[in-house]
């Protein structure tokens, strides 16, 4: 039993659990694109907007915490972007006793693709959370996408689970011969070292496994595939992705302009 | 000695895997834990060593609390060997595997070299300690990780499914060195009934969360109504024992010894 929230789908009975994938895909295109359009400010509203679509969902906060990792990848960009910006002008502020300088663009810079990671990030989550993997692929091949690209993605979405499955065990397996991972974050990035091995051995036995399975039951068989995974693509679907489509191209246009 | 008091575990997920249970486990007892798979098994071993903390209750092993402690100071005292070894085998060679554990509770070289010879030496990988794990096969990737806990010497050790996929002589390589270990508190997983009545003196029956038995292997392999419940079924040796209407007993070798003085 996996103690973190698991990167897979969650059943709920909702009106975004019940859209056709294909409509939550496009939004997620859409809210990708604005991102790298909008300014951090901006960014930082359309993040606010996961509130209501989380409620709408019916997914508790709990779901929303694997985001507290984006907050290393953060403290990374802010350090290297403050102190290293190449097109640096304006001193923000200097570190007493040292001749080191945090610069005022590089941390607007920082800022920038942080607003944009996060709302790539939340977004994205909420789309796998919202998404059976089965439907997607099948809403996908809808669109005349080869049936092993359609497998490719879904194998993508289940391995993120496992691997996070697998992580939990080496990690306790390590912790329970001594390996002490608390302290600053070198001391913890050293002691995740030792975890890297058992990690991408594992991954390429399941991979090769995984495929001998495949092959097993006729993955390659030259003839139609069928699915028992349905998916229907309503008035609404067509109705949100108009509407998405609309609003976001409003939105950069506008963004543009001013 | 471990002392459970109401613990109760719920995972992130909401599963509530452990419910209120209360246990008291002797310094030197043999256990064997039993039950279903998803009974709370695992979840119940990993608060034992501080890998899961309780979400009510406490769990003392030799007087400590592990809500305060690390994991990291527990492994001192709790040594848990892993139903995969692909898990937890990562260093380039065999002696390197064993040291990991003594130079992470810091132990001096000299030490540490004594304890790695001497475990490799028990287990009969010494000539190949150089040697990358990957070239083992199966089972002595198991005993290497088995050595590996050894070497730490802690006073309880917990194994989860030992013997799952393991050949004959795998098994009886770890069956022998579960016996050797008289004097430390031993509690084994696993769903093979034949080992687990040759290997513990008392059983833990779990179902659902909760702990449905518990008491001496051969009133436990008798308690119909527990194994039912559990989905568990007796070592073979007692149904036959009782067809031919010996005394219980739990092990071939004792059936046989058993039918030898009665059929004379």
């Amino acid at each position: 039993m996996p103690r973190t929230i698991l990167i897979s789908y969650i059943e709920r009975d909702s009106l975004i659990h019940k859209l056709n994938p294909l409509t939550k895909l496009t939004a997620l295109i859409c809210v990708i694109i604005l991102a790298f359009i909008l300014g951090p400010v901006n960014n930082l509203i359309l993040f606010a907007l996961i509130l209501p679509l989380s409620y709408i969902s019916k997914l508790t906060w709990d779901v929303f915490k694997p985001i507290r990792y984006l907050l290393i990848i953060f403290a990374i960009l802010f350090s290297i972007q403050g102190l290293f910006y190449p097109f640096r002008l304006t001193p923000l502020y200097t570190i007493p006793f040292t001749n080191i300088i945090i610069w005022k663009e590089g941390i607007i810079y920082a800022a920038e693709i942080s607003a944009r990671l996060l709302v790539m990030m939340v977004y994205g989550f909420l789309f796998v959370l919202t998404t059976h993997p089965g439907d997607l692929v099948n809403a996908l091949r809808k669109l005349k996408m080869p049936y092993k690209v359609g497998y490719i993605v879904l194998s993508t979405l289940h391995v993120i689970p496992s691997i996070q499955m697998q992580v939990e065990t080496i990690i306790d397996a390590q912790k329970s011969r001594g390996l002490d991972v608390s302290g600053n974050i070198i001391k913890r990035l050293r002691a995740y070292v030792p975890l890297l091995g058992p990690l991408f051995i594992g991954s390429v036995q399941q991979a090769v496994e995984r495929t001998m399975a495949l092959e097993a039951r006729a993955f390659s068989a030259d003839c139609e595939k069928t699915s028992f995974r349905q998916t229907v693509f309503r008035k609404r679907d067509r109705n949100i992705i108009i509407a998405t489509v609309i609003i976001s191209v409003t939105v950069g246009v506008l963004s543009w302009i001013y | 000695m471990i002392e459970i008091n109401n613990l109760t575990f719920t995972y992130p997920t909401g599963t509530n895997a452990l419910k209120e249970l209360n246990l008291k486990i002797n310094d030197g007892e043999k256990i064997g834990i039993i039950g279903q798979n998803g009974a709370g098994k695992t979840t119940l071993i990993k608060n034992l060593n501080g890998l899961l903390k309780p979400t009510k209750g406490s769990v003392i092993v030799n007087g400590v609390d592990t809500r305060n402690v690390q994991i990291a100071d527990m492994s001192k005292t709790v040594g848990f060997v892993f139903q995969n070894p692909a898990d937890q085998i990562f260093n380039p060679t065999i002696k390197g595997e064993i040291e990991f554990g003594l130079v992470q509770q810091g132990f001096k070289k000299n030490e540490i070299k004594h304890r790695t010879d001497s475990v490799l030496k028990n287990i009969k990988l010494y000539e190949k300690r150089n040697v990358h794990p990957s070239n083992l096969n199966y089972s002595e990737r198991k005993l290497l990780t088995i050595a590996s806990v050894l070497a730490m010497d802690p006073k309880i050790i917990i194994f989860d499914e030992p013997i799952t996929g393991q050949d004959y002589k795998g098994k009886i390589a770890v069956e022998k060195i579960i016996h050797s270990l008289k004097d430390k508190t031993v509690i084994i997983i696993s769903h093979d009934m034949e080992f687990i009545a040759r290997m513990v003196d008392r059983i833990i029956v779990m179902c659902d969360g909760r702990i449905i038995a518990d008491d001496s292997k051969i009133k436990i392999f008798q308690n119909n109504k527990a194994l039912c419940t559990a989905f568990v079924e007796p070592p073979e040796a007692l149904k036959i024992s009782k067809k031919l209407g010996l005394k219980p007993c739990l092990t071939i070798e004792e059936c046989i010894e058993e039918a030898k003085k009665v059929f004379k």
